[in-house]
């Protein structure tokens, strides 16, 4: 089987969902990142505010120390030729580095209800300031798409929040409290993407997914499996 | 307001300055937008009044920005019949099936009780007029009036507000930045504010192999390293908090970009203090960039007050507006 034109980047989704999951164990917020360029994964990292002490260090930062580590002087260029793979929605302050940073695309999972810069809050990586004048430089705006592999990144903030509350002594109402597999806040993907910026990568045949924010499931060769049970009922009723 | 107060306080309430030279950045009391975040309701009947309210109490009592927020709205449905309106939390603290399950156990309602929950926008910040508080009332949801809120909040801020020591630290910063070798001449501190003691300071370190270490972020680094290095010293594994920076002043030459003026709000600064505006990649002015105010951005998690030096007698140097900082 060929590999559609989306396909690559579920793949590499996954190889960010296996970096996140790795901090499960830490224990850390478990968001995961890689960076791909030229079809390899150039850096990756888990967010490691708790073992840094440090409130800022993400995911994206973290990948980004190992990158420039490899390629010094020639970091800024190799971003603009790299993609980002993000379980969860940059936030404002990673959204604001990888644009001043020049990165080309970022996939993500879930959105980032609380900071969020790539639509969920700010649009960090599309807005443009205010006094725009010709002879100043403005850095690149970048597309962000959203919910790739969307249910699995919140199942993996949901068993951190499960374990992290038997932790702790005061969370006795939280104690019976088990891993929801069922329930998914839905996905708002217009304030994110345009339909148009959608189906480009999905294919025009995926609109309806984004006209009723649906989670996309993907097979094992990481094709999107949604069946648009609406449009099979029509046609059903127009076969009969 | 008066004549006595400008004297007394050197404050000006129009331009938001302190003793003329320190400009408080704030939204502007004539353009105010409603804040408006999403919040679950639930609708009941009146005789289920006290326990809800006792639910509230034990549940959600430590939400204190909804100290301006009334929690229930009458509501008159077509029979002429009253039910009440009941403000819980906000959408994005809790899914809907799991308050569904809380409200079930803790009500006494029957069995074949039909319990839904709908959606309410509330606006999270002040009105600064009774005029206001009661349009954003009629428009979204019932809110208390409690004088303006903007002049208590300034007095608040001009207490805490020590002209010598701020001043004395944003020239530490521009000596800082004007004997730099470094090729920006952008120069960050932070302090302790009650032990009034530097905790981290900086100079822009950005090179062709790090182009992202700006001031802030370094200073930020650096708190972090003393406190690993410090603990592991003393073998200290406590979990303590793990806020360093939390409430610090942090002095800086230059208005910081998004990037940094988020990573301040993550660790929970207490106040900002810059002197040269950036018109372009500033995150904090309300006419700076894209127009963020990032320090009064994510109203439910953390916010830090940010104040521009205005006066004539601290001049870091200029910098090409499209450079971030």
């Amino acid at each position: 089987m060929t590999d559609c034109t989306y396909s690559h980047h579920i793949k590499w989704m996954r190889e960010a969902i296996k970096v996140a999951e790795s901090a499960l164990e830490v224990p850390e917020v478990p968001v995961g990142c890689i960076y791909v360029h030229d079809g390899k994964i150039i850096g990756k990292g888990f967010n490691a505010t708790n073992i840094t002490l440090n409130g800022t260090r993400h995911s994206e930062l973290v990948g980004y120390d190992m990158i420039r580590q490899t390629y010094g002087e020639k970091t800024k260029q190799i971003f603009r030729e790299t993609d980002l793979y993000v379980t969860v929605e940059p936030c404002i302050m990673c959204a604001s580095f990888l644009r001043q940073m020049g990165i080309r695309k970022v996939f993500f999972g879930c959105g980032n209800e609380r900071f969020g810069g790539n639509g969920s809050i700010l649009s960090i990586n599309t807005d443009m300031p205010s006094r725009v004048d010709e002879n100043i430089h403005i850095d690149t705006p970048y597309i962000a798409y959203p919910g790739i592999l969307n249910r699995e990144a919140i199942v993996l903030l949901r068993k951190f929040y499960i374990k992290e509350n038997k932790k702790s002594p005061n969370a006795n109402n939280k104690k019976h409290r088990r891993l929801d597999l069922q329930n998914f806040p839905k996905i708002e993907y217009s304030k994110y993407i345009t339909r148009k910026q959608f189906t480009n990568l999905f294919g025009e045949e995926n609109g309806w997914i984004y006209d009723n924010n649906e989670f996309m499931d993907f097979d094992d060769n990481n094709r999107i499996t949604n069946v648009n049970t609406e449009r099979d009922s029509k046609k059903r009723k127009l076969d009969s | 307001m008066t004549a006595l107060d400008t004297a007394t306080y050197h404050i000006n309430y129009q331009k938001y300055t302190f003793y003329d030279e320190y400009k408080r950045i704030q939204p502007n009391i004539k353009t105010t937008q409603p804040q408006l975040t999403k919040f679950w309701s639930v609708s009941l009947d009146p005789k289920y009044t006290s326990e809800i309210l006792r639910f509230i109490k034990q549940k959600f009592s430590a939400d204190d920005y909804l100290k301006q927020i009334k929690r229930i709205k009458k509501v008159m449905d077509d029979s002429k019949h009253f039910h009440l309106e009941i403000l819980i939390c906000p959408v994005q603290h809790m899914e809907s099936h799991v308050l569904i399950d809380m409200l079930k156990k803790w009500l006494t309602t029957p069995s074949d009780f039909e319990l839904t929950l709908t959606t309410a926008s509330v606006p999270l910040n002040k009105p600064y007029s009774k005029e206001l508080c009661m349009s954003w009332s009629q428009l979204y949801w019932p809110l208390v009036w409690k004088g303006n809120p903007m002049v208590q909040e300034i007095r608040e801020s001009y207490k805490n507000f020590k002209r010598g020591t701020v001043e004395r630290y944003l020239k530490e910063a521009c000596n800082l930045s004007n004997s730099s070798i470094a090729s920006y001449p952008i120069a960050t501190i932070i302090v302790d504010p009650i032990k009034d003691q530097v905790m981290a300071s900086s100079v822009d370190k950005r090179s062709g192999e790090d182009p992202m270490i700006h001031s802030v972020m370094s200073c930020i680094n650096q708190i972090a390293d003393n406190e690993r290095r410090r603990r592991k010293k003393l073998g200290d594994h406590k979990e303590t908090n793990n806020y360093l920076c939390l409430n610090y002043d942090v002095y800086t030459t230059h208005e910081p970009c998004t990037m940094c003026a988020m990573a301040l709000l993550h660790s929970r600064i207490g106040r900002l203090f810059f002197i040269k505006p950036s018109s372009v990649t500033g995150a904090i002015g309300e006419n700076s960039g894209c127009k963020y105010m990032i320090h009064l951005s994510c109203t439910l998690n953390w916010k830090y007050e940010a104040f521009q030096y205005v006066g004539d007698r601290l001049q870091p140097s200029k910098l090409d507006s499209s450079l971030s900082v």
